[in-house]
């Protein structure tokens, strides 16, 4: 009864408040939930689809170069039958497929991944079920002949296709013709990567994809008391390997993927906690304030007799109850934000790392669950100061408001001195190396240190505010400003009056707009960067890509034969085509580049960290040119590899040897790239097509003439190509680094609406406590618009303080950023600039919103009736 | 001209309560008086020093007041920004519970008053007005401190200077005594009276004490919104 009457009607007297509250913490459960259910969606699709085209292969033989070997290794592995290992070759291939026509305006491209599996063995490793069988699939024959695939139920009922019917596709850098020859159900390997899926035999696709001889992997079932790296048989079978090739788990793949995407998706769901601490600031603001409020009806139940635990309970019954409906709310805008996010954390990783696009948003409820209990759990945390508070003060003390916000002032300076000692080991924790565990293994080789870091420079901060607000209003009471305008006096003498509740209320704006201020900071001076990096080494005149490639750089390829036809354009200077494969380097992902580097020392220009020419680096290169390579920083930060070092590269079946003999700079990978001669790579693969082609013109000749003519030359001879002139393919770089980041950008604007909800929650507090001050000076003859002004002036210290206190600690924030977390998850050296524009921008958006959030205040504050206020004093 | 304060037939109502404050009173205070209301709780005192503070309007009647330095104000009629304006210029307040601006000092308490009036005020500095008067009033020794650090007495003091720093025609003061005991309320009603005396201030004073009331010119009793007594 206690609880209907002094906490519910209390949350309903405060309407406003409780629900400025409530949408608060729910937007900061709703992004640290979305941002975890995008994240996870992102690649779960992906790893399921691997383990259900693993079927029940225990292991698998992939090449740790390249994603191509050769299937003479199948007459090798004879010897394993006897062993009673079986195994079948697997040919992976992705196919792009039109919407609707080329011509079409919303002709949009599908990715669709293409199997090739030894039809005669197959079904002993995975389930894969034709649909109602046709007369023509019955007939087996069928199905071993060019261009027959068997199509997922998906891809069927999306495009209408009927057995029989045939469609264009586009297989690395040509537009093939294939024929439905079956449907394929639902189920099993059939209900791979979304059910968008088409299974050929493998000569098939060796036959369409020109990839004849070659095969992806080749899928093991080995008896189950060997089927673990440890096992004499799986030894065995490793040491009689070919070098270059490694037997693996089949989860092993899929891992490799979410290692790679694992620092972009920590980094993001760091930042969506973010917005969860700006909740948890609001909470700790409205409860506190809620009990210093009530400090007098508190003594008078402590008077009648209420205990201190008594008094806990209540309290903490409207501290759950706020936030079970704020964290209910939370989950379920989350839900509903991470279908949004989706698209965006999914494409990038789709570009960057795993080349599939998730279809579908497969909510994870444990997950819901968890994250409400984990938002649930942290905003009752944020409540434990004040509800402490409350039980421990003594009646007589509680009868006086002030008492807790003259503590708090009292102790401004002890809580300095604890926020420099916290910000000592902030510093500590910023020049710690990478946090190395084995488990939990999602934790290793993070920048834990550098998370740590940016929390404790937040609790630092938030613990010198009381004593750097203090003393800040007291120097702003003494300035000429103050001595003309006496509400702006009245409005620091007032907030000095309540340093605490201000104080947590400039804390939680100052998160925000730190958080806003160090990605700014971080964003634009990585943009800077790569602008610079790519107007540098961007030196081609045309580049060309396999039309795939621009989807994801895992997809297409282009033929040798395109070079040719370019290299015989009367315009072009020279053309070079580069290989790009992913490789295992000492068991962690990194890719292998491979270019002449010859043409590379007549048109290109790198920054090597040794800060040595690109000329005499590359005089070093050219004089051992098959013996030497360049690596990117974030291969030597990642492999602590350097200058004159020598690596052991998988190529072909064995391992080659290259020296280092430089260090460049670059932003093109976050797994860091070997790049070695392509005469080498070339001769060890010769069935690996380039990645890329740059052409250079002679002088004087047009990029997009020549361009219009290649590709002119190029279209009728069936190569679907994407050729792009320098300018257009520097545009397209800076496309895709802002659509990455775009993310990042909701995530700050919703921290920063969290953090205005806390402005203006603090702003109401200040009038509701002051409404007494208000009635006197009612009667002392304050105008409506002169108390008015008191709010707005309190609204604009808070914003100005805010942003300042946010300004410096996003500062700090984005050079932890900049040389900590981001050099410790990607490697990338970004050089700070500090975005003034944009930071003259915020401080008028900041003050303009602070304004804006002090009008309904100042409306109540003019509306006190002083001889109501003043009647009971 | 010299002040005059008069109330035809003045009513107050509050419908949403159905409480009629006050009946048709009528009452004239000349320049430089010392009034004091008494009567029960409830029979209009409040509502009386709130209609003659501006605060309220009054359901029908005129309020009439005349003085030297602002001219006529018509109560009743004026706006919102005009009523302000009467209550900056004209009126000073004395409360029960002193209701000082915890935030301020002392000083900045007193000198609020003619802040608020910026430079239409003769006394050019502020400081140094609030600062002669509250050594006038013995608290020379406590201007830099907060009202939490101050006695009862001392508290009224302060409230009794801030009413009087910018020199109003009218002072308004509700139960001053009311909240101090008995020797603190005796010295705080003399100050009081003598410094309104010496400036020629009109002193209207809402009281349930009798001793206090008897040091008025003349008393007025309240009953139920109709003056039984004058």
């Amino acid at each position: 009864m206690l609880f209907r009457s002094f906490i519910v009607r209390s949350l309903q007297k405060n309407l406003w408040r409780t629900l400025l509250t409530i949408i608060g913490i729910a937007l900061g459960v709703a992004v640290m939930l979305s941002i975890h259910l995008a994240n996870r969606a992102s690649l779960s699709q992906f790893t399921d689809s691997l383990d259900r085209i693993s079927g029940k292969s225990n292991a698998v033989i992939i090449p740790l170069a390249s994603d191509l070997l050769d299937e003479r290794l199948l007459s090798h592995l004879q010897y394993l039958w006897a062993e009673g290992v079986r195994f079948t070759p697997l040919l992976e291939q992705t196919v792009l497929i039109a919407t609707k026509p080329s011509h079409h305006r919303d002709s949009q491209t599908e990715v669709i991944q293409w199997l090739g599996v030894d039809l005669f063995r197959d079904a002993d490793f995975r389930a894969i079920h034709t649909q109602t069988p046709s007369t023509e699939t019955r007939n087996s024959e069928t199905l071993f002949q060019s261009p027959n695939v068997l199509v997922s139920e998906g891809l069927a009922k999306k495009f209408h296709w009927h057995v029989g019917d045939t469609f264009g596709a586009q297989v690395a850098d040509r537009e093939v013709i294939l024929k439905v020859a079956g449907i394929i159900a639902a189920k099993g390997a059939g209900s791979a990567y979304g059910n968008r899926l088409l299974v050929a035999d493998i000569s098939v696709v060796q036959d369409i994809a020109h990839l004849e001889g070659r095969i992806s992997r080749i899928d093991l079932i080995l008896p189950q008391d060997s089927a673990n790296p440890k096992s004499a048989l799986w030894q065995r079978i490793q040491a009689k390997l070919p070098q270059g090739l490694s037997l693996q788990v089949p989860k092993s793949r899929g891992e490799q993927v979410n290692k790679m995407a694992r620092a972009f998706q920590q980094n993001l769901q760091a930042l969506s906690f973010i917005a969860l601490l700006v909740a948890m600031f609001l909470m700790y603001n409205t409860l506190s304030v809620a009990i210093i409020r009530r400090r007098p009806e508190i003594a008078t139940l402590r008077a009648l007799g209420m205990s201190g635990r008594q008094v806990f309970c209540l309290f903490l019954g409207e501290s759950i109850f706020i936030g079970f409906l704020g964290n209910l709310l939370g989950v379920a805008l989350g839900v509903l934000f991470a279908h949004l996010s989706l698209q965006n954390v999914a494409l990038t990783v789709q570009t960057l790392y795993s080349g599939q696009p998730t279809t579908a948003l497969m909510i994870a409820w444990p997950d819901v669950i968890i994250a409400f209990l984990a938002g649930f759990s942290m905003t009752i945390l944020a409540t434990l100061q004040p509800l402490i508070e409350a039980t421990t003060i003594a009646p007589a003390l509680s009868l006086r408001p002030e008492s807790l916000e003259s503590r708090v002032a009292h102790a401004s300076g002890k809580l300095a001195i604890a926020g420099i000692g916290v910000a000592l080991v902030a510093l500590w924790c910023s020049f710690q190396p990478p946090f190395e565990i084995s488990y939990p293994n999602f934790l290793n080789d993070t920048p834990v240190f550098g998370f740590l870091a940016a929390f404790l420079i937040f609790f630092a901060c938030a613990l010198l505010i009381p004593w750097l607000l203090s003393h800040g209003l007291q120097l702003l009471s003494t300035t000429r400003v103050a001595s003309i305008y006496c509400e702006l006096k009245l409005a620091i003498a007032m907030m000095r009056g309540a340093l605490g509740r201000t104080a947590v209320a400039i804390a939680s704006l100052m998160i925000g707009i730190a958080m806003m201020i160090s990605l700014s900071v971080m964003i634009a001076s990585f943009r800077q960067t790569v602008t610079a990096w790519v107007n540098q080494t961007l030196q081609a005149d045309i580049f060309i890509e396999a039309e795939g490639r621009t989807l994801s750089r895992t997809l297409g390829g282009i033929s040798a034969n395109v070079l040719e036809i370019i290299q015989q354009d009367p315009q072009v200077m020279d053309a070079d085509g580069f290989y790009d494969v992913m490789m295992t380097y000492h068991q962690a992902p990194a890719r292998l580049g491979a270019g002449d580097f010859r043409v590379l020392a007549r048109h290109g220009d790198l920054t090597f960290l040794s800060q040595e020419p690109f000329e005499s680096v590359m005089k070093r290169v050219l004089a051992h040119r098959q013996q030497s390579a360049l690596i990117s920083e974030v291969f030597a930060n990642k492999h602590h590899v350097g200058m004159g070092d020598w690596l052991d590269i998988p190529l072909a079946g064995k391992f080659v040897k290259r020296r280092v003999e430089g260090v460049y700079i670059d932003y093109a990978s976050d797994a860091g790239y070997v790049i070695i001669d392509a005469n080498a790579f070339s001769n060890a693969m010769p069935e690996t097509r380039f990645s890329s082609i740059a052409v250079y013109l002679k002088p004087k000749a047009s990029s997009p003439v020549v361009r219009d003519r290649l590709q002119s030359r190029l279209v009728p001879k069936g190569y679907r190509l994407s050729l792009r002139t320098n300018d257009e393919l520097r545009a397209e770089v800076m496309r895709i680094f802002d659509a990455t980041f775009a993310v990042t950008y909701a995530l700050h604007a919703i921290a920063m609406a969290i953090a205005m909800l806390s402005v203006l929650n603090t702003l109401f507090m200040l009038v509701v406590a002051a409404r007494r001050e208000f009635g006197i000076l009612k009667y002392l003859g304050f105008s409506a618009r002169q108390i008015r002004n008191i709010v707005l002036w309190q609204a604009v210290i808070l914003g100005a303080a805010g942003f300042l206190l946010g300004s410096g600690v996003g500062w700090l924030l984005s050079q932890l950023l900049i040389h900590v977390i981001n050099k410790q998850s990607f490697g990338w050296t970004i050089l700070p600039i500090w975005p003034w524009v944009f930071w003259l921008q915020s401080a008028g958006l900041i003050l303009m919103t602070s304004l804006i959030a002090g009008i309904l205040p100042a409306r109540l504050a003019t509306a006190t009736l002083p001889q109501e206020i003043l009647r009971d004093a | 001209m010299t002040f005059t304060l008069s109330l035809t037939r003045v009513s107050k109502k509050f419908p949403q309560h159905n409480v009629d404050a006050l009946r048709e009173v009528s009452l004239e205070i000349a320049g430089g008086q010392f009034v004091a209301l008494m009567g029960p709780s409830g029979c209009g005192k409040s509502t009386l020093l709130n209609l003659l503070a501006g605060l309220d309007k009054p359901s029908s009647g005129e309020i009439l007041i005349n003085s030297p330095a602002g001219g006529q104000y018509r109560l009743q009629s004026l706006t919102e920004a005009e009523l302000t304006q009467y209550r900056r210029l004209q009126v000073g307040f004395v409360f029960q519970f002193f209701n000082l601006l915890p935030t301020l000092t002392v000083l900045e308490n007193v000198m609020l008053p003619l802040q608020l009036q910026n430079k239409r005020h003769p006394k050019a500095d502020p400081k140094k007005s609030a600062r002669a008067l509250l050594c006038e009033l013995g608290l020379s020794n406590r201007v830099d401190f907060y009202p939490a650090q101050l006695s009862g007495g001392q508290l009224q003091r302060v409230a009794i200077a801030r009413a009087l720093i910018h020199d109003p025609p009218l002072i308004l003061a509700d139960e001053p005594t009311g909240n101090l005991d008995s020797v603190s309320g005796e010295a705080v009603l003399t100050l009081l009276k003598t410094l309104c005396k010496e400036r020629g201030v009109t002193l209207v004073m809402a009281t349930h004490s009798q001793e206090a009331a008897q040091q008025a010119d003349r008393i007025i009793y309240l009953h139920d919104g109709h003056i039984v007594s004058r």
